[in-house]
């Protein structure tokens, strides 16, 4: 069986994007790392 | 060093309180606070316990857990972050579902660690957090 490996982690891509889009997604150390800076940036939090 | 250096540089260690119902958490936690110079000043196994030790203690910092019985960490933070807009408290659990680390930080938490964090992760976390907290309060 041929497997089309770019096709398959575009898809993979998009997955996690619609994914990280619903609230409560299990965020990693690194994305709340992420979201800590943004706020940050923000001046959404001290 | 005489004994008034030895005493001020006691005085200087960042006092810190433990929530979490866990024991061996708060073990782990111990050493934690311990290999970075820190003091532990009181242990609380749940929210009302640490709102309770929090006004009795005053520490630096907090390292607060979600997941207990009576009261929630969540809880916790809300009420000592109403009553000390200035504390420092970092959320060590291993719930991270992103709208209770959002919820978390827009409370007042200062940074919010998973418990499956490496322990140096944790420190330099922890360091990093601590660092950027002392410069807003200059």
């Amino acid at each position: 069986m041929k497997y089309d490996l770019a096709k398959m982690l575009k898809e993979i891509k998009e997955d996690e994007t619609v994914f990280k889009q619903k609230k409560n997604y299990w965020a990693s150390q690194n994305d709340i790392k992420e979201l800590i800076q943004k706020m940050k940036e923000k001046g959404a939090k001290k | 060093m005489n004994s008034q250096q030895t005493s001020n540089k006691k005085k200087q260690k960042i006092k810190v309180l433990l929530v979490d119902d866990e024991t061996h958490i708060r073990m782990i936690m111990t050493n934690v606070v311990n290999s970075m110079n820190l003091e532990v000043v009181a242990e609380a196994k749940n929210g009302a316990e640490a709102i309770q030790l929090y006004q009795q203690h005053r520490p630096h910092m907090v390292f607060m857990d979600i997941n207990m019985p009576i009261m929630d960490g969540k809880e916790a933070l809300k009420a000592i972050m109403n009553e000390f807009p200035k504390a420092f408290v970092i959320m060590v659990t291993s719930l991270s579902a992103m709208d209770i680390v959002t919820e978390c930080l827009v409370i007042g938490a200062s940074s919010y660690i998973r418990k499956d964090t490496s322990m140096d992760e944790l420190k330099l976390y922890v360091k990093e957090s601590w660092n950027d907290y002392v410069k807003s309060m200059k």
